[in-house]
């Protein structure tokens, strides 16, 4: 066995030796002796990475996506032979990112961590991205790097550029935490203590090395190895005192408001979000980090977000990753601020935010002073508060009722009728889109995979479930949307939940060989192109700069756009196996088209319909 | 918002009443294009989804209105200047943006009907 501290041994005794022969680097480490089970003849019956998949089998891991990777062949070879490629089953993926993006969409859709493998060096660096939106997002994943830490068993070559001192080095500003085990033993209780970290709120990604030798050589002393129990940590509830502070204000407020991001992580938080939320008859703006609330309530509003937060004399905070911006706006791009909350308007936040912030990347948001701030997590908190809200009595608002049901009424007819606004127009409106892809939908058990606050989506469907919407990227660094909903809809695939989503063109163009792994793997999954053909954004982008520096702003598709020539996507998913339709440009026959996808869905494969569509 | 917009259209002498140039509704749609209007504002003048742009049609500003926004904005819309969007195309734009007709209501439309 070659573990850190023989490894060490060696080292030291290699430089104690150095003076006396130098040039004995140059010579083979040992000769094999003939028939001694070493050399040519060598067989290792039982690797250490048997005893990594039993580890993750410990877990409870279905799943580890990956592009393979010489770093981690042994692991690889492990899982298919020793562990016959179940539980955890090795999910083929064409980019590091793609592989991490997937276990963070799966992990929204159920709840469960995923594992991904990648290099230590060249891999950790195509997954890099993907980690950061799944540290924003607060999303565990079980990040695993293969690397060889003694120099002196590495081949010489690309193993020498595909190794690094410290594989988590990269990631350590954006993960909650990393070890490269030295031995079998360590490997065992770092992982089961990664996971353990990366499932107790605020939840983040976390990172094992896999050493390539501890994976290569044998087991040696099987018996001495154990594997530890994994308890999970019960989530941190919120201060009592801090919580009956916080009711006394919500309970005597006149204008009180919910605001909600990172809240649910199952249907009890949703049941919790109503029952709060009646109990004080405050309407929900749902920022849509999870699903939070359903939109068939009466206090979901949303859309009538701005003016309700510019008239309240209380805001409930619940894990939202920019309060400040709730409060306050700066104009783009003139940077001019303004206040939309009232000056005197107290707030609560519920937040996790405080216990896990680094320096470097500056996710955390401008500090916003608040009146009232608990750190505790929000679903485990909801009870508590929600019991003293009730113990202060009557609710100013409770005559309310009525009135909040016609507002909410109202709104719903605001939203319908605006979504009637380019109705018939080609390219086709995102409304119509949204409102075509309900048709299939609507008669299943359904899951958006990724869901904006604002999108249509969040505005016209009728969304209870928690597995509805999934929020979005976190970091919203691109290339979230196509391997998160292949993860999601992995995840949903044996529970006959349909999995769709709506896929930007420049989203999937940054690692489009994940249709393949959904074709490979038989993943159910309904993409519908929202193919404006453009970085749209930074259309805009470059029209506002252009606009700034008085220039002419016809030049902003340049850069900017993906056109001259084309990509025809449904061609792009049909080369990886995709049965795929489009590119369709008349409103009219979206509908069936999606009927016809929807029918390869439902036989459990996945399908992809292009739509040509206006820019937003 | 809206007084504040108002009351700057005042100042400078114009009224929602003056009465819009000749434009050519063909022409206007072309540079409706070649501007990328639509960018943010859709090619029917529909506006556009997480706040991108507001509808523009059916019923846009009167003329004034119109021509004071797009040279002057308020909030985040970029400033066509008269150098790099000459009136008679602006003319152009707003006499197409003027022909664009209302949608059906959403209860004429079944897939927008309330569930």
């Amino acid at each position: 066995m070659s573990n850190r501290r023989t490894f060490l041994k060696g080292a030291a005794a290699t430089i104690a030796a150095a003076t006396v022969t130098a040039q004995a680097a140059d010579k083979p480490a040992a000769k094999a002796k003939p028939g001694s089970g070493e050399g040519l003849d060598k067989v290792i019956s039982r690797p250490g990475s048997d005893f990594m998949v039993d580890v993750l089998r410990s877990l409870n891991i279905d799943y580890v996506a990956s592009n393979p990777a010489s770093s981690f062949r042994s692991f690889h070879e492990s899982i298919v032979n020793y562990g016959n490629n179940r539980k955890p089953e090795f999910i083929t993926c064409l980019h590091e990112e793609s592989s991490v993006a997937i276990a963070h969409g799966y992990y929204k859709a159920s709840g469960r961590m995923m594992a991904m493998m990648a290099h230590g060096s060249v891999g950790i660096q195509h997954a890099a991205m993907a980690v950061y939106n799944a540290w924003c997002d607060r999303v565990p994943v079980m990040l695993i790097g293969g690397n060889f830490m003694d120099a002196a068993q590495r081949r010489p070559g690309v193993e020498w550029a595909h190794c690094s001192q410290s594989p988590a080095a990269l990631l350590r500003d954006y993960i909650k935490w990393d070890d490269q085990p030295a031995s079998l033993q360590h490997f065992a209780e770092s992982t089961v203590r990664a996971y353990k970290m990366a499932m107790t709120p605020p939840m983040e990604p976390v990172m094992i090395v896999a050493d390539g030798m501890l994976q290569e050589h044998a087991i040696e002393d099987e018996k001495g190895l154990s594997i530890p129990k994994l308890v999970l940590t019960a989530p941190p509830q919120g201060e009592s005192g801090a919580v009956r502070e916080a009711a006394k204000l919500l309970a005597a407020a006149q204008n009180p408001v919910i605001v909600a991001e990172r809240v649910t992580r199952s249907q009890e938080g949703i049941k919790l979000m109503v029952e709060l939320a009646e109990a004080l008859n405050a309407p929900v703006v749902n920022l849509l980090g999870r699903m939070n609330f359903p939109t068939t309530h009466y206090l979901s509003r949303t859309s009538d977000g701005r003016g309700l937060v510019r008239d309240a004399d209380v805001v409930l905070f619940l894990e939202v990753g920019d309060p400040w911006g709730q409060l306050n706006s700066i104009s783009d791009p003139h940077h001019q601020y303004r206040r939309i909350a009232k000056p005197d308007v107290k707030l609560i936040h519920i937040t996790l935010g405080d216990q896990l912030m680094k320096s470097n990347y500056q996710d955390m948001q401008r500090f916003c002073p608040v009146d009232i701030s608990i750190s505790a997590d929000v679903q485990a908190t909801l009870p508590s508060l929600i019991e003293s809200i009730k113990k202060q009595g009557s609710n100013p608002r409770a005559g309310r009722t009525e009135a909040l049901r016609k507002e909410y009424q109202q709104m719903k007819a605001r939203i319908r009728e605006s979504a009637t606004l380019g109705w018939d127009a080609s390219p086709i409106s995102t409304a119509r889109l949204h409102a075509e892809l309900w048709q299939v939908l609507k008669n299943e058990n359904w899951c958006l995979a990724e869901s904006r606050f604002g999108s249509w989506a969040a505005r016209l469907w009728p969304a209870t479930q928690q597995h509805n919407f999934l929020g979005q990227s976190g970091g919203a660094g691109v290339g979230y949307i196509a391997p998160a909903a292949v993860g999601a809809a992995l995840a949903n695939k044996d529970k006959g939940i349909i999995t769709a989503v709506v896929q930007p063109d420049g989203d999937l163009m940054y690692a489009p060989g994940v249709l393949w792994t959904a074709a490979h793997h038989r993943i159910p999954l309904l993409s519908v192109m929202h193919n404006n053909r453009a970085y749209h954004q930074e259309v805009m982008h470059l029209q506002k700069m252009a606009g700034l520096h008085n220039r002419r702003m016809d030049t902003a598709r340049i850069g900017t756009t993906i056109e001259d020539p084309n990509i025809d996507y449904a061609k792009l998913a049909q080369a990886q196996g995709v049965w795929a339709e489009g590119p369709i440009t008349d409103p009219a026959k979206i509908g069936p088209a999606l009927q016809r996808a929807m029918a390869v869905v439902k036989k459990g494969e996945p399908a992809l319909v292009d739509i040509v569509t206006q820019g937003r | 918002m809206k007084w504040v917009f108002i009351i700057a259209l005042s100042l400078t002498g114009n009224s929602f009443g003056q009465e819009a140039p000749a434009g050519d509704v063909k022409r206007g749609y072309a540079a409706f294009l070649k501007y990328q209007c639509y960018t943010c504002h859709g090619t029917v003048g529909q506006g556009a989804d997480r706040g991108a742009g507001p509808k523009l049609a059916p019923n846009p500003f009167p003329w004034a209105g119109f021509e004071f926004q797009v040279r002057t904005p308020r909030q985040d819309m970029p400033a066509y200047r008269q150098q790099h969007l000459p009136d008679q195309d602006l003319a152009d734009i707003y006499a197409y943006v003027r022909t664009i007709k209302a949608p059906p209501a959403a209860s004429a439309i079944p897939l927008l009907k309330a569930d």
